[in-house]
Formats: C-alpha cells, sequence, structure tokens
C-alpha cells in the first residue's frame, strides 16, 4: 500500500497518515508542529480538521 | 467471542494500545466515537444495550461522565462506572470520599468567595497549592508562597470563565521527595506501581508535563491503602496518585481514564494485557 499523506492547512507540510489512522487520532504536522484530527475514514479517504483545543475538563 | 465497546473522543497513546492488542486476541472490539453520536432519549433506550460492556476512555471528564450516565440507563456496563467518574473527576468530591472511609489525604479547605479563600489560607498556612476541583495534567495546579502571590492567582483567576470558579480548592504543600506514586489497579489486582519524578524544577510530577518514571516497590501497608482507595471509589480499572510524606502516604487523586504510558515503560506490556483480560473475564460471566 502506498504512504497516504495529507496537507497542513498552515504551512502546506506534508502530514503522514498511518494505514491504521482512526476517526479521533491526532496528526502533527512535521514542519509547522499544528495538530489535526481525523474526522473521517471513508474508502480510504481521509478527512480531517483542526484539532479541538485542549479544555479545561481533560485528562485522566 | 468477547466483545466490547471503545467509548473515546480523541485516541491517546493508550486507546491504540488497547485496540492494537485487541486485534491480536479473539476479542471483538467495536468504537463508539463520542463526537459523532446522536443520543435519542425516549424510552426505547432503557436497557436497549442489554449488557453490553463498554471500555470509558474519553479524554474530556464531562464527555465521559455524561456519556457513561446514558449508556448505563440504556442497559451498558461501562468501566469504569458513572459514580467512579463522578467521584474521580472532581478533586473535591474524591476528598470527601477519601475523608469518610479515613484514607490519608493532604489537609485542604474549600470556600465559596475570594475572601473566605483568603481566610483559609490563613488557617492552613503557607506554602500551599492552589488546585481547581476539576482538571488534569497538572493544569492550574499552583504552588503559593505567600498571600500576596495569593492574591495575584485569585485576580487572575476571577478573569477566566472556569467550570467551578465560584469554589475555592486549597491544601497543604507536601514536602515530597521529588516524585509522588502512580498504582494502576486492574479488578482486584495492582499491576504496577511506578515513581514519577517531577521534572526540572516544577513541584508537579505529571508526566504530561515531562515527569520521568521508574518501578516504585511497596510495603504491603502501602499497597492496603491502594485497595481501599478502589473499594472506597468503586471502579475497576484505576489509576491512583499519592505523595509520600515523611513515612506516610497521602492519596491526591483517582484517575478513571488512567494513562499508562509512562508506567508501560516500566512495567511494558502488562497493563494492557491486564486490561483486556480483565474485560474477557468480564464478558465470559
Ligand atoms: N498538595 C500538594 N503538595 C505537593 N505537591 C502537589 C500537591 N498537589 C499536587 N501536587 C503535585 O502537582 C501535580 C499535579 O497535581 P494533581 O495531580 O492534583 O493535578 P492533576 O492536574 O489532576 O494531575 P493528573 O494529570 O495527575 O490528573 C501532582 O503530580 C503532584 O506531584
Ligand atoms: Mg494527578
Ligand atoms: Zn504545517
Amino acid at each position: 500500500m502506498e504512504t497516504k499523506y495529507i496537507s497542513c492547512i498552515e504551512c502546506k507540510g506534508n502530514i503522514e497518515v498511518p494505514d491504521d489512522a482512526m476517526v479521533g487520532e491526532l496528526l502533527e504536522c512535521p514542519d509547522c508542529g499544528k495538530i489535526y484530527e481525523i474526522k473521517e475514514v471513508k474508502n480510504g479517504k481521509i478527512d480531517y480538521k483542526e484539532a479541538e483545543a485542549i479544555s479545561e475538563d481533560w485528562g485522566e | 467471542m468477547v466483545s466490547f465497546s471503545l467509548v473515546y473522543d480523541i485516541l491517546r497513546w493508550e486507546e491504540k494500545e488497547i485496540i492494537n492488542e485487541a486485534k491480536k486476541r479473539e476479542i471483538n472490539l467495536n468504537t463508539l466515537e463520542i463526537k459523532n453520536v446522536n443520543f435519542k432519549l425516549d424510552k426505547n433506550v432503557e436497557k436497549s444495550l442489554k449488557e453490553e460492556i463498554f471500555l470509558q476512555r474519553c479524554t474530556s471528564s464531562t464527555r465521559r461522565l455524561f456519556s457513561t450516565a446514558i449508556l448505563e440507563y440504556a442497559g451498558g456496563q461501562v468501566i469504569n462506572n458513572f459514580q467512579t467518574n463522578l467521584i474521580s473527576s472532581n478533586k473535591l468530591l474524591t476528598n470527601i470520599i477519601l475523608l469518610k472511609n479515613r484514607i490519608p489525604a493532604p489537609l485542604s479547605y474549600v470556600s465559596f468567595s475570594e475572601d473566605s479563600c483568603i481566610k483559609s489560607s490563613e488557617m492552613l498556612g503557607f506554602p500551599l497549592v492552589f488546585k481547581p476541583i476539576v482538571g488534569s495534567w497538572g493544569r492550574f495546579v499552583h504552588k503559593i508562597r505567600d498571600q500576596y502571590e495569593l492574591k495575584n492567582i485569585l485576580e487572575y483567576r476571577s478573569f477566566l470563565n472556569s467550570m467551578y470558579k465560584e469554589v475555592f480548592y486549597i491544601q497543604e504543600y507536601v514536602e515530597k521527595p521529588c516524585r509522588d506514586i502512580r498504582c494502576i489497579v486492574v479488578g482486584d489486582e495492582i499491576v504496577a506501581t511506578i515513581y514519577r519524578y517531577q521534572a526540572n524544577d516544577d513541584f508537579r510530577t505529571n508526566v504530561a508535563l515531562g515527569g520521568k518514571v521508574e518501578e516504585a516497590r511497596l510495603s504491603d501497608g502501602q499497597k492496603e491503602i491502594f485497595f481501599k482507595v478502589k473499594e472506597a471509589i468503586g471502579g475497576e480499572i484505576l489509576g491512583i496518585d499519592a505523595m509520600e510524606k515523611k513515612d506516610q502516604i497521602l492519596i491526591n487523586e483517582i484517575n478513571s481514564s488512567v494513562e499508562f504510558g509512562g508506567a508501560a515503560k516500566v512495567a511494558g506490556k502488562k497493563i494492557v494485557e491486564s486490561i483486556l483480560n480483565y474485560i474477557v473475564k468480564k464478558g465470559k460471566r
């Protein structure tokens, strides 16, 4: 299988998507550090958005 | 074949570990991405899930708590249950349960206005620790050395939109040996005990803040305290944090969606394996 990438909205860098990527998974842009969240995986197509900001109720 | 559903909002390292471990075994793991779910609350919800098992792993404690309430109402068996999530997600409620069960905890004061908080600080003495009653990863947990610092924090806080802004929770600063103890309990077993060392010159030891880990060998007496905590709060899979004060241990908090990346550096695969063994055993009952 060929490696999948998504493109960073901020810096246009290429972000590698692992084969077993799932909804909710976080991916970090290797170039600028921006974090994305996978929104949908459908027929191998990846839909993503800017990751949700950490909120005060997050954690263990 | 045993089935269960992993309930999550974002996937942390731990959730992926659980998914990968389940793939290796005869376990049917479903996922419930809580952010994409619409729960219709009507009378058909009740008992519709027929004892299905859910492993509650949301990162947001409010998502964790309220989705658990619905899943339980629908007849699901949620690990951990609603009551455990309610208590553990709130440091004040946790403190009350610890007191009730005569389990040692840092001396704390609670008050409901800034002025009373300042009075509490005089009774408690400095340094003290100011912490939000909800939250994690060490966020807004501050060591405060004197009244000037306390007043500064209170002023900044008054401009924040925080969840329980009217509740002021302070506690004694525990002179601990640069580390605290994390104990991971799965069912009736302690599966890992580690020391978390504070990073750099921070008094907080959170792995999320860069704290280092090392295996901890606990005495039977110390283990007894952790089991007592588990009994007191209920729940099946927990991360219990404690601080050492001289030869005593004080329970600091209980985590119901325990992060075990740090502990796994010491205990390896044992933690994730124990979690899945536990679910399999529960599924067969
Ligand atoms: N009363 C105290 N005295 C000394 N150190 C403390 C005290 N309370 C907390 N700490 C330190 O600060 C860190 C964060 O505190 P606490 O665990 O209460 O907050 P948290 O944000 O819930 O962290 P966690 O990620 O463990 O859930 C702890 O790891 C502990 O080492
Ligand atoms: Mg903690
Ligand atoms: Zn980028």
